[in-house]
C-alpha cells in the first residue's frame, strides 16, 4: 500500500509541476497547429451566463457535498473535497 | 506531452474567479442528529492577477446516530472549519493554493491543496490538475489517552470542453489514498447478537479509492439551464457506488433565480461489513456508511436579488435552499441495544431535511 501512496503522490506532484512549469515558461514547445474555436467569442453569451456554471453557489454546494460525504462511502471526482469529520 | 500541447495552444484570456461574499446559516435534522451553525465564504481579487479567499464553517452537533448510541451517550459537539487560500493568474493559467483546518473535541484535520487549471483552444477547453495532502488526529472524548493518526492524499485531473454555444461537458478523475486510523473510535459490532462494546470495529489501515465523473450543462432559450452528472466510484474495500445528479435553474423576471435539484446514490457494502458477525474476524465493520444502501435527495433553492449596482456592490441577494434526503439500508438494522437483537439484519431507513439561508454579495 505504501507503493500506492508513493505512486499517486509522485505522479500528482510530477504532473502538477509539469503543468505549472509549462504554463509559466517563456520558451516555445512543439505544438499542434492551432485549432479554430468552433464557438466564437461573440457566440458565448449563453455560456457566460452564471446559471451555466457547475458551481454557481460555492458556499451552498460545499455544504451540500459535506452532508453527503459524511454519510456515504464514495468521494472525489469533481465533487467537493475538504477536511474535517463531523461525521457522526 | 499531451498536457504540454494543451498548454501552448493559443487561448483567450483566463480570468480570476468572481469577487463575492456569502454569509449564512445551515441546519440539518435527520437520523437522530441535529447540526446547525454559521457559514461564510469571501473572495477578493487584486490587480487582476491575485485573489485571496477565506471561509469559516461552524457545526453545532447534538444527538447521535444509531450506530453510536449504544457505544457512547448522547452528546453535543462543536466543530469549526477554517479555509484560507490564494489564486494566481498567469496568462491563461490559474494556480490555487489553499489550507483547511477543522477542529472538534475529538477530531482535528489539516489539509493543503494545490490546483492548476489552464484554458486552451480559444478558451474552448479547460484542463485542471491538482493534489491534496491531509493529516488528521483522531481522539475519543471519553478516553483521553486515545490518540491515532490518519493521513490523506488525493490527486485529481479533469477537462471541461465547450461543445456548442449552449452546451458544456466535463470529465473528472480523482484518486484518494487514506492511511492510518480509519474507523470511528466509538462504533461497535455485534458477534452472534452480542455487542462487542464501543470501539470494537477493526478496519484495514489503508484505503485507496478512484472516482470518475462525467457531467454536462445545457442552456435553454427561456433563460434556464439543466445539468446532469454521473459519478462512478470504487475502492480497495470493495465498495462500488454510482451517483446521479440533476439540476434545473430558471430565471424568473429580473430578480429571481430558482433551482430544483435531485440526486440518486447507490453503493455496495465493504467486504468486511456485517450487521451481525457469526465469529470474530480480522476486520469487522458495522458502520452504516460502509453498508449497502440507496439514497435519494430532492431540493430547491430560491435566490432573490435585493439590489444591483449600489455603492461597492454589483448585486446583493438573499438565498434559501431546502433539501429532503432519504436513506434506505439493505442489511444494516440500526438497532441500538441488545434488547432489539431480533431485528439484526433488517433494513434501517431514515430521512433528513437540510435548510440553508444565506446572503450573497458580488462586488
Amino acid at each position: 500500500m505504501f507503493s500506492n501512496i508513493k505512486k499517486i503522490l509522485s505522479t500528482s506532484i510530477f504532473l502538477t509541476l509539469i503543468l505549472t512549469m509549462a504554463a509559466c515558461s517563456s520558451f516555445s514547445l512543439p505544438s499542434l497547429p492551432d485549432i479554430e474555436p468552433w464557438v466564437a467569442p461573440y457566440e458565448r453569451e449563453y455560456l457566460a451566463d452564471p446559471i451555466m456554471s457547475f458551481n454557481k453557489d460555492p458556499l451552498s454546494n460545499k455544504y451540500r457535498q459535506h452532508v453527503f460525504n459524511t454519510r456515504e462511502g464514495a468521494k472525489g471526482a469533481g465533487y467537493a473535497h475538504g477536511g474535517g469529520c463531523g461525521c457522526n | 506531452m499531451i498536457l504540454l500541447v494543451f498548454v501552448h495552444q493559443n487561448a483567450l484570456a483566463e480570468v480570476l474567479p468572481e469577487e463575492r461574499a456569502d454569509i449564512g446559516y445551515h441546519y440539518y435534522d435527520g437520523g437522530g442528529v441535529e447540526v446547525d451553525g454559521a457559514t461564510m465564504l469571501v473572495r477578493k481579487n487584486f490587480s487582476g492577477k491575485y485573489s485571496i479567499y477565506g471561509g469559516y464553517h461552524h457545526d453545532s452537533i447534538s444527538g447521535a446516530s444509531p450506530d453510536v448510541l449504544a457505544g457512547a451517550s448522547e452528546y453535543t459537539e462543536e466543530r469549526d472549519e477554517y479555509t484560507l487560500g490564494g489564486t494566481y493568474l498567469y496568462d491563461n493559467t490559474l494556480m490555487d493554493l489553499s489550507y483547511t483546518y477543522s477542529d472538534e473535541d475529538d477530531y482535528e484535520s489539516n489539509m493543503v491543496s494545490f490546483d492548476v487549471s489552464h484554458e486552451a483552444f480559444g478558451a474552448m477547453t479547460k484542463v485542471n490538475i491538482g493534489a491534496s495532502v491531509g493529516s488528521d488526529d483522531v481522539e475519543r472524548s471519553d478516553l483521553p489517552s486515545f490518540a491515532e493518526d490518519l493521513d490523506r492524499y488525493s490527486f485529481r485531473a479533469g477537462i471541461s470542453q465547450v461543445i456548442t454555444k449552449t452546451f458544456v461537458m466535463a470529465l473528472d478523475y480523482e484518486a484518494t489514498v487514506e492511511e492510518g486510523f480509519l474507523n470511528n473510535p466509538y462504533r461497535f459490532v455485534f458477534v452472534n447478537g452480542v455487542s462487542q462494546g464501543s470501539g470494537s470495529e477493526e478496519y484495514p489501515d489503508t484505503r485507496t479509492g478512484q472516482a470518475y465523473s462525467i457531467k454536462g450543462i445545457k442552456y435553454w432559450q427561456h433563460r434556464a439551464s439543466t445539468s446532469l452528472g454521473y459519478r462512478f466510484y470504487r475502492d480497495t474495500w470493495d465498495i462500488t457506488s454510482s451517483t446521479v445528479d440533476l439540476n434545473y435553474s430558471q430565471y424568473i423576471g429580473n430578480q429571481w433565480v430558482v433551482d430544483v435539484y435531485g440526486r440518486y446514490y447507490t453503493q455496495d457494502e465493504a467486504d468486511f461489513f456485517s450487521d451481525n458477525f457469526s465469529s470474530r474476524l480480522r476486520y469487522m465493520a458495522r458502520d452504516k456508511e460502509l453498508s449497502s444502501f440507496d439514497s435519494f435527495a430532492i431540493g430547491g433553492r430560491v435566490r432573490y436579488d435585493l439590489f444591483k449596482d449600489y455603492k461597492y456592490f454589483r448585486t446583493v441577494s438573499l438565498n434559501l435552499a431546502v433539501e429532503y434526503l432519504d436513506f434506505d439500508y439493505d442489511d444494516y438494522s440500526g438497532i441500538e441495544s441488545v434488547a432489539d437483537v431480533g431485528e439484526l439484519g433488517s433494513g434501517y431507513t431514515f430521512d433528513a431535511t437540510t435548510i440553508q439561508f444565506y446572503l450573497s454579495a458580488w462586488f
